[in-house]
């Protein structure tokens, strides 16, 4: 299982779970206990959210 | 080449205005951070604000520039008015020979944000960038052919940030998408003349002196890079235009403080990149290095420096080694608030918190001294680092204070 931490470690991590939240106007993400471990279907979401904002 | 241009003034508190619109200097990543930052959550249709936003604060240029042409310049006078402008600011190159009255073909060859938004992530984007280029056209065509504001569409057919060679712009007869009902820019003047510079070591009219020494016009491609990066000298309307609007449209979601804070790591992204090139420039060790004996030397030394960048003027009030106190006087983002939207209730100089905090995460520690490489490894490193200075703004011109104050300290 992962969490939020594991995800998106350091103020970096933080600041691309923000442009997450943002990109998927999920304002709850930014209030989750960032060790809980998240649902596996959640996880797959925010890798390809991430994989979306990482790019150009 | 001799360009066809309009007046370029400076004014009080190192503000620069071009035909009455007030300039600022800003590279390539910022221009890049700051549009992949609005253009997050594809809902809010931030690409129509963008090329708005352009269109806006050049059309509101190009009619006060034709003032300063021959007789009003004629329409070759009044194209190579805009088609020397966009070379000039460093947007590249601008052709539009083959759009008419009813529309036509705008090209592209060398864009800032086209190539050089392509140099910062080295891959093809997915979607064209050019959106400010579209508004530009847009608004150049409706000025050469003496139509009113608005009365072009633009269709970005090919983008260099894409894999195209060139870029090609196709405008049409039609109202956009989206036209602001007001203008505002950004020329605001304060009432609190700034006090002098601080008793150091560092002259900063002999930095001014030296800078204005050197040449910050686009070269022959419609470029300026300078100091490691492709700067611009851009409209402060658009970024306050489009900035302001990505957080009004931001609040409807419950995440307006998200987009404050994504507009300030923006910000950051500019100072490492801007101010990290200005200071391990030949440039910074011929004129301002010598002038440092401490770090808060460097500090003075970039403020002096940021003041010529049509900012507003900075004054460092206090500074140590673990906080610094910056008064800002006429900063951009408040005055563009101002004019925009009157009184603010929370403070909006967000490019300014992050430029201060990271002016001092450079000098303090990142040992910008010792000239690293300013890639993206090293922004890594620096900004997982302990002890960085994180950013407060105490307070704001746009609330209606005398100053705006930033405080930053670790």
């Amino acid at each position: 299982m992962k969490t939020l931490n594991d995800l998106f470690p350091g103020r970096m991590g933080r600041v691309e779970l923000t442009r997450i939240a943002v990109r998927l106007r999920m304002p709850q993400l930014l209030r989750t206990n960032a060790d809980e471990a998240l649902a596996d279907d959640v996880v797959a979401a925010l890798q390809s959210a991430l994989d979306e904002v990482r790019k150009g | 080449m001799t360009r066809t241009l309009a007046p370029l003034s400076a004014r009080d508190h190192g503000r620069t205005l071009y035909a009455g619109e007030p300039l600022v200097f800003h590279c390539n990543f910022y221009n890049y951070w700051l549009q992949k930052t609005m253009l997050l959550d594809p809902t809010l249709h931030m690409e129509h604000v963008i090329e708005a936003a352009a269109a806006e604060a050049v059309y509101a240029m190009l009619q006060r520039g034709a003032a300063s042409l021959p007789a009003g310049g004629g329409e070759a006078g009044r194209r190579a008015l805009a088609e020397h402008t966009f070379a000039e600011l460093g947007f590249g190159t601008l052709d539009l020979s083959r759009v008419g009255p009813g529309g036509g073909t705008v090209h592209t060859p060398v864009s800032h944000y086209g190539q050089c938004f392509r140099q910062v992530v080295e891959e093809d984007f997915a979607a064209p960038q050019t959106l400010f280029d579209a508004g530009y056209a847009r608004a150049a065509a409706a000025f050469v052919h003496r139509r009113p504001a608005g009365s072009f569409r633009a269709r970005i057919d090919a983008c260099a940030s894409m894999g195209a060679a060139a870029g090609r712009i196709e405008l049409s007869l039609g109202e956009p998408e989206m036209v602001f009902g007001g203008y505002a820019h950004a020329a605001h003047l304060a009432a609190v003349p700034p006090p002098p510079f601080a008793d150091t070591s560092v002259d900063e009219a002999g930095i001014h002196t030296a800078l204005a020494g050197l040449d910050f016009s686009g070269n022959e491609e419609g470029l300026l890079p300078r100091f490691g990066v492709m700067l611009t000298r851009h409209f402060a309307s658009f970024y306050n235009r489009s900035s302001f609007e990505f957080l009004a449209r931001m609040g409807e979601t419950g995440l307006e403080e998200a987009a404050e804070m994504l507009l300030v790591d923006t910000g950051y992204r500019c100072a490492f990149h801007t101010f990290g090139g200005i200071m391990t420039s030949p440039e910074w060790d011929a004129v301002i290095r010598p002038q440092c004996r401490t770090r808060a030397d460097w500090a003075h030394g970039m403020v002096a420096v940021v003041n010529t960048l049509g900012w507003g003027t900075w004054r460092i009030r206090e500074i140590d080694d673990d906080h610094i106190v910056v008064h800002l006087h006429d900063d951009y983002e408040s005055c563009g608030w101002r004019d925009l939207y009157g009184l603010a209730d929370r403070p909006v100089s967000h490019l300014a918190a992050a430029g201060v905090a990271g002016m001092m995460n450079l000098i303090y520690c990142a040992d910008v001294h010792d000239k690293p490489t300013l890639d993206l490894d090293f922004y890594r490193r620096a900004f997982e680092s302990d002890g960085l200075f994180e950013a407060e703004q105490r307070t704001s011109m746009a609330m209606g204070h005398e100053v705006t104050e930033i405080v930053a300290s670790r």
